[in-house]
């Protein structure tokens, strides 16, 4: 799973531009001799049929990220972000476009500052892409408006249980929904790896009326505030305390029956957990459990340290029981109880 | 000499002010191809020395980097650092680190993401107090490996080729001057010199200049010329603040000898380089304004190689620009002869 997380997060996947991503899933599903089809909007979709009821597994497949608007005469690219902060940009390595155009994002220069630029942040619109272009036909000729921009940080084991990656949220998720496909389960299982869960689950809010769920997971990489001034209530998730559970979130709060399945799963297999202790961000849930009459769905999330910057952490062992927890559940068939 | 692979060796070895052994290691590497005459300094300066006869000549470009430094280790292994010599804090969050301690360790510099911030939070900068440096490892681990004061830098990656033989990556502030030097060497080798040359990697340029004091009093030369780096045109920046990326930047002012000034400009001219006149009328904050007043005076020039995001690990400049520093500093040395006493002779 750890090897399939590396080439993942390898990968390049902005929101509206996850082909690659997709086609790296395919392939594996390919090779596990899964049968799969793409919707509309580029949802991934693996029905492995089977008795009893619609169980929807869902991991988002985009990263945050920038698309090029235009191009200025001295050749900098202009660009616009989603879900980036403008302060973690600056100073970074980027790709641009499907023939991963290297570039860079600087900023003008900290001795060319007056005291009151330096205390103020820059915005995304003060801050643009070079490329090493002469001007803007030169520019071009290797990019166009409409391309993505990714940053290039690269997968990186740190300590012994900690790695380093971009897109933490969600390959994670990805990696973890790949692994449970190897399993066969006594349900109607809908494994969907979604798109544009970044712009607002659009993703799953298309694949949702596809699977048609009586329940559904999401698999998630989110926010591990646990940080030396951070009080603990405010941490959301810590690293290395287990998959987190989530009772609610920006879209969804959780049915209290779900919620207490996931606990329940955890304690009998004996999986560390913790709760997702915050409110705040969304989730595919919010899509999902809005859909139809209702759906009923879960979340288990991986706590990353600095999702939505370039470089993220998380805990191998958490990824992990992220797994084992997502797996039990699906053994254990609470499917009834929870509904 | 494949300028680009100096150019990584150099900026992936760690030289934060006042901790340039590594460097000037690899340095003493790439000298090693033209002299058997290399020296280092008591403060680290790190010397090649061509030519037999004549005047000497002092060509100097600093080897350390802006950095940071470790000043606590937070009960969760998490580091606080400060800058050495100039790291914006603004430019930090979300990036790669190498911390320098008993290894070296990988880190990042940690972000608080959008979902937890309060509105109007991305308008303010980060400040030094908001970041930690997380390596990921246990505390224990973190005590065992490093302490207070050791050094971090960017993150030791070779630089990245962006088009039209424009390179970006860290420390070429002023490790592509160094490579300036090296360049020079390389053009030197096939001509017959009648001055000596000095060709010196500095310590300290960031925290004012310690090296070039010391190295210009070691050396004693008879002129002098600083290469480092001057900023380039970005968004927001002012005419005359910048030289284009595709010039050499010449400096003239009170900290540069006229004649000297133009020794450079015929050089630049005889070989149809492209070059500008950059003007500072007192400090150009680089080794020339160290080296200008020691010894009872050293006729000072400045060759500047024009660099985008100063200080960022994104800095950007030109390979064509940097050779053409190179062939500029080659030229002032091919010149020089017995003849250089008359040459620096004042106007009055």
């Amino acid at each position: 799973m750890l090897g399939r997380l590396e080439q993942l997060t390898n990968i390049y996947g902005v929101s509206g531009d996850e082909g690659r991503v997709r086609k790296y899933l395919k392939g594996a599903l390919d090779d596990m001799g899964l049968a799969h089809k793409t919707d509309a909007m580029g949802n991934l979709i693996v029905h492995k049929a089977g008795k009893g009821r619609r169980v929807m597994v869902c991991a988002h497949m985009d990263e945050v990220g920038m698309i090029v608007r235009g191009v200025l005469e001295n050749g900098l690219l202009a660009y616009e972000a989603a879900g980036l902060d403008p302060r973690v940009v600056i100073s970074k390595r980027v790709a641009v476009g499907r023939d991963d155009v290297p570039g860079v994002i600087g900023a003008k220069a900290i001795h060319l500052q007056n005291r009151e630029e330096f205390k103020r942040a820059l915005a995304h619109d003060e801050l643009y892409v070079d490329i090493g272009a002469k001007d803007r036909a030169d520019a071009l000729k290797y990019v166009k408006p409409g391309d993505r921009i990714c940053f290039t940080t690269k997968f990186e084991r740190l300590g012994e249980d900690i790695v380093k990656a971009k897109a933490l949220d969600d390959r994670v998720g990805c990696a973890i929904l790949l692994e449970l496909l190897k399993n066969d389960y006594e349900c109607d299982l809908w494994a969907v790896f979604t798109v544009q869960e970044e712009l607002g689950l659009r993703g799953a809010k298309a694949a949702v009326w596809t699977a048609a769920p009586d329940v559904a997971l999401v698999l998630e990489g989110t926010t591990a505030n646990d940080m030396p001034k951070a009080k603990e209530h405010e941490y959301v998730t810590r690293m290395g305390h287990g998959p987190a559970v989530t009772f609610m979130d920006g879209g969804t709060v959780a049915r209290p029956r779900m919620f207490k399945a996931l606990q329940q799963t955890a304690k009998e297999a004996g999986i560390p957990y913790q709760f997702r202790q915050g409110s705040r961000g969304g989730t595919d849930g919010g899509a999902i459990n809005k859909a139809l009459d209702g759906c009923v769905v879960g979340g288990i999330s991986v706590g990353c340290r600095y999702i939505h910057s370039p470089a993220s952490l998380a805990s191998v062992s958490d990824i992990q029981n992220a797994y084992l927890l997502a797996h039990a559940f699906l053994q254990t068939k609470k499917f009834d109880e929870v509904l | 000499m494949d300028v680009f692979e100096a150019l990584s060796a150099m900026t992936t070895a760690p030289g934060v002010t006042g901790n340039e052994a590594r460097v000037s290691e690899v340095v003493r590497g790439y000298f090693r191809a033209y002299t058997d005459d290399i020296s280092v300094d008591a403060v680290g300066n790190t010397y090649a020395r061509i030519g037999e006869t004549g005047p000497t000549l002092l060509v100097m470009a600093h080897m350390d980097e802006v950095g940071m430094m470790v000043t606590c280790i937070e009960d969760n292994g998490m580091l606080r650092v400060r800058s050495v010599a100039g790291v914006d804090p603004r430019v930090l969050p979300g990036s790669e680190v190498t911390v320098h301690g008993k290894r070296e360790i990988r880190a990042v510099i940690g972000a608080k993401p959008p979902h937890l911030q309060d509105s109007g939070d991305e308008k303010k900068a980060y400040t030094a107090d908001d970041l930690v440096c997380d390596t990921g490892l246990s505390a224990d681990e973190v005590n065992a490996l490093v302490g207070v004061g050791d050094n971090v830098t960017f993150r030791l990656e070779p630089p990245m080729k962006l088009k039209n033989s424009i390179v970006a990556g860290k420390t070429f502030d002023d490790r592509a001057c160094v490579a300036v030097m090296l360049e020079a060497m390389d053009i030197l080798k096939s001509r017959r010199l009648n001055c000596r040359v000095v060709f010196c990697g500095s310590v300290q340029e960031e925290s004012g200049g310690l090296g070039a004091s010391a190295g210009g009093y070691n050396v004693k030369p008879d002129l002098a010329v600083a290469i480092d780096v001057c900023h380039a045109p970005t968004p927001g920046t002012k005419p005359f603040d910048t030289v284009e990326m595709d010039r050499v930047s010449v400096t003239t002012g009170a900290n540069i000898h006229p004649k000297v000034f133009d020794m450079i400009k015929a050089s630049a001219e005889e070989q149809n380089i492209p070059w500008e006149t950059d003007v500072a009328i007192g400090a150009t904050g680089t080794d020339a304004w160290s080296l200008q007043p020691l010894l009872g005076g050293i006729p000072c020039g400045l060759i500047s190689l024009p660099l985008r995001y100063m200080h960022t690990s994104v800095e950007v400049i030109s390979l064509d620009t940097l050779r053409n520093c190179a062939k500029v500093i080659a030229g002032v040395a091919a010149n020089l002869g017995a003849d250089w006493e008359e040459k620096l002779c004042l106007d009055d």
